[in-house]
């Protein structure tokens, strides 16, 4: 019985430190931006692909990778920002939903067009395989995602909350006329911040590649659920909680799955979800009515 | 009256009745061009996913069925393949075949409205399609409703026929079909091999195949005194699945000897890769569905040594040459062999260009009769086994057997005389070993 538990903790904790940090970069832009970005999991598909490409052509390990992607996507969040959301920022919100949402069909579509819709995955991982201790079988990808993950959000933690650039973010966020008032470029800041939340889910694309299938059309909407869960479960527009809510998702289907009626994972996480929107349903309407 | 345009020309109300005109004209000629299936084209309307989860097999199907209809307009050496007597249809006085692909995208209403466009708007004159038993089914109401034959080929769903249709024929076997041919071949593992086989646990992603997949499943072991279920039926949601350790753990714990798994592509590969974290292998793992003989979940070592119910493997062509002539042919004019899903769609193409050579003429009537009364030798349709269709419109001949996944590549196991000496691989190796 024991290490059914904690066999069921640890792959909760593992997979839940994933969905966190994809939803980490979600939860970031829509903090900032108050803009849902329906296209996050078409964006972790662009590093997924990318490691995918690399490590089949060059034999790179998906380790070298990491800088790159989180370069690339930091490239790609801040130009997106500049050349698209930018130009929606004045219109309605519905003009921003509509703008992210063709970015998803376009992101998807091209990447079916360049590389086809089948359903891949990264084979020579230097860390594939598993092993059990005490009784609980872990995959060394997984393993080292949750690392990866631990890492990248400890390091998201001291660039919000230690540096001048942070510090600015968060200013934006809490009161974006304010922050012109005090002199902060608020128009580079939103473009900072969907770089840095396109980073982390560059990031967290390099890393999931390691040991899920990819496929353009399935694969994003999997992370981007559960994502928004995790966001809506943490606070809308914390990263730290989009964190939390990662591990709590990842942990109840695990658990839940695990103890109860397996063919109703995806029931408990929503039942979960529900209830914490009820529970917090006075701060959530706070939150709202104070933007 | 004129209006003067952006770049300064002139629109007067002739010009603009004149282009009216030929706009109506146009639009008439494509009506009568589209509508009339006057004997010289058969037009067949295909509706299978071309994006979505499935797009790649269904761009699988569009480079076969392309081969295939190069085969019947051109001719072809490819006897007794139908339409092979020579260039178009014999039978219609040598009419030409034209497929009209249509994406369905894995969504019924997207189904339904494409196939009223192809029988109203493009004057299909045959429906075929549509690999998913949801959009089959919604397409064949149209068919039904607009009397318009439907030829199914690529979905199994065990009830598609049950529904009292006219205009709707069913060529593979139906997952009970498969089903039984499974546990026959489980059975027959038992006695030849003392595998000690009886605990079956199914596992099923939530849609309507899976669902159907796994009644039929229920159906075949609760008729069966040799086979029993444990643990129960266990569902998942495989457009939101990251992972089936749970699952597989429930099944771990009930001890079972065989898993059933009716699966997509994704989450087949997803429950292989949880089986060896888990280092958990049953004795046997066996599946009904072409998500397993898909070439991407092939070509990953974890798919070694599966067994699934199929209609193809790649030795196959020694028991059945016609169906390696057929496989260089369509690899050779399209680029893409046959494989697990893609012979589907060349069964479903060739039955319908049979039926159409053997009706009075291509009007639906006459396509519906000659459906009806349908006997097609094995090969004829393209499919190593006869078609014959019974009052509900599924045929009977329909036969599926066993095949193991071996190094990238599927191999026929069952019925045994019809496998290689040295097919199978069995008792399957722990992950360990391998």
């Amino acid at each position: 019985m024991i290490p059914l538990v904690l066999g069921a903790v640890a792959d909760g904790l593992m997979i839940g430190l994933a969905y966190g940090l994809v939803a980490a970069g979600l939860g970031l832009i829509w903090g900032v931006m108050d803009i849902v970005n329906f296209a996050h999991g078409e964006h972790m598909l662009i590093a997924m692909y990318v490691t995918l490409l690399v490590t089949a052509e060059l034999s790179v390990s998906p380790l070298l990778l990491l800088p790159v992607n989180a370069v690339l996507m930091f490239v790609v969040g801040y130009a997106t920002y500049v050349f698209i959301i930018k130009r929606t920022m004045d219109g309605p919100v519905l003009g921003q939903v509509l703008c992210t949402f063709g970015l998803l069909l376009a992101i998807r579509y091209g990447i079916i067009y360049l590389v086809g819709p089948s359903t891949r995955t990264v084979s020579d991982f230097a860390f594939d395989g598993s092993t059990t201790a005490y009784g609980i079988s872990i995959s060394y990808p997984a393993v080292l995602t949750a690392v990866v993950s631990i890492v990248t959000i400890v390091l998201l933690y001291f660039l919000l909350e230690r540096t001048s650039i942070g510090k600015a973010i968060r200013a934006t966020a809490q009161d974006k006329q304010a922050a012109q008032v005090l002199g902060i470029k608020t128009d580079r800041i939103y473009a900072v911040s969907w770089g840095i939340g396109l980073a982390a889910t560059g990031i967290a694309g390099t890393m999931i590649a390691t040991y899920f299938p990819i496929q353009p059309s399935s694969t994003p909407g999997v992370w981007t659920i559960a994502s928004f869960a995790a966001v809506a479960l943490g606070g809308l527009g914390s990263i730290f909680g989009a964190v939390i809510g990662g591990i709590v998702i990842g942990l109840v289907q695990n658990v839940g799955a695990t103890f109860l009626d397996p063919s109703y994972q995806q029931l408990y996480v929503y039942i979960v979800l529900i209830g914490a929107l009820l529970y917090q349903r006075e701060d959530i309407l706070n939150w709202v009515t104070d933007r | 009256m004129t209006e003067k345009s952006a770049d300064g020309r002139v629109a007067s109300r002739r010009n603009v009745l004149k282009i009216t005109g030929a706009a109506a004209a146009f639009s008439l000629a494509g009506c009568q061009g589209g509508g009339a299936s006057g004997g010289d084209t058969l037009t067949i309307g295909a509706l299978h996913p071309l994006s979505g989860d499935a797009a790649e097999m269904g761009t699988r199907f569009q480079d076969v069925v392309g081969a295939g209809v190069q085969a019947v307009n051109e001719g072809s050496d490819l006897s007794p393949l139908a339409g092979a007597e020579g260039e178009g249809i014999q039978g219609q006085d040598g009419a030409t075949v034209e497929v009209l692909w249509r994406d369905h995208q894995g969504d019924s209403d997207v189904a339904r409205s494409e196939a009223e466009s192809l029988v109203l708007d493009e004057g299909a004159d045959i429906l075929t399609g549509c690999y998913y038993s949801g959009s089959t089914k919604a397409v064949s109401q149209v068919a039904e409703r607009e009397g318009v034959p439907h030829i199914c080929g690529t979905a199994i769903g065990e009830g598609l026929t049950e529904r009292g249709l006219d205009w709707f024929w069913q060529v593979p076997p139906h997952t009970g079909v498969k089903g039984e041919s499974m546990f026959n071949f489980a059975s027959d593992m038992n006695s030849e091999y003392d595998a000690d086989l009886e605990r079956v646990a199914i596992i099923h992603q939530d849609g309507t195949f899976g669902t159907e997949v796994a009644n039929s499943m229920v159906g075949v072991i609760e008729n069966s005194d040799e086979f029993e279920q444990a643990p129960e039926t266990i569902s998942y949601n495989a457009s939101s699945v990251t992972s089936l350790s749970p699952q597989i753990q429930t099944i771990r714990d009930a001890d079972a000897d065989i898993i059933v798994h009716a699966a997509n592509v994704r989450d087949a590969l997803i429950m292989l890769e949880d089986m060896k974290t888990e280092e958990y292998y049953p004795e046997m793992m066996l599946t009904p569905g072409s998500a397993y003989l898909d070439p991407s979940v092939l070509e990953e070592s974890v798919s070694e040594h599966v067994f699934s119910g199929s209609d193809f493997s790649n030795d196959m062509y020694d028991i059945h040459p016609p169906m390696g002539d057929y496989n260089s042919y369509a690899e050779e004019n399209s680029g893409t062999p046959f494989d697990g899903s893609n012979i589907y769609a060349w069964g479903e193409f060739f039955t319908a260009i049979a039926a159409a050579s053997r009706a009075d003429s291509l009007d639906p009537g006459d396509l519906q009769s000659s459906l009806n009364s349908l006997s097609l030798d094995p090969y004829v349709s393209g499919l190593p086994y006869p078609v014959e269709f019974n009052d509900k419109g599924y045929n009977t001949e329909a036969f599926s057997f066993v095949v193991q996944a071996d190094d990238g590549e599927i191999e026929t196991v069952w019925p045994f005389d019809q496998a290689q000496d040295d097919a199978m691989t069995y008792p399957v190796p722990d992950w360990s070993e391998r």
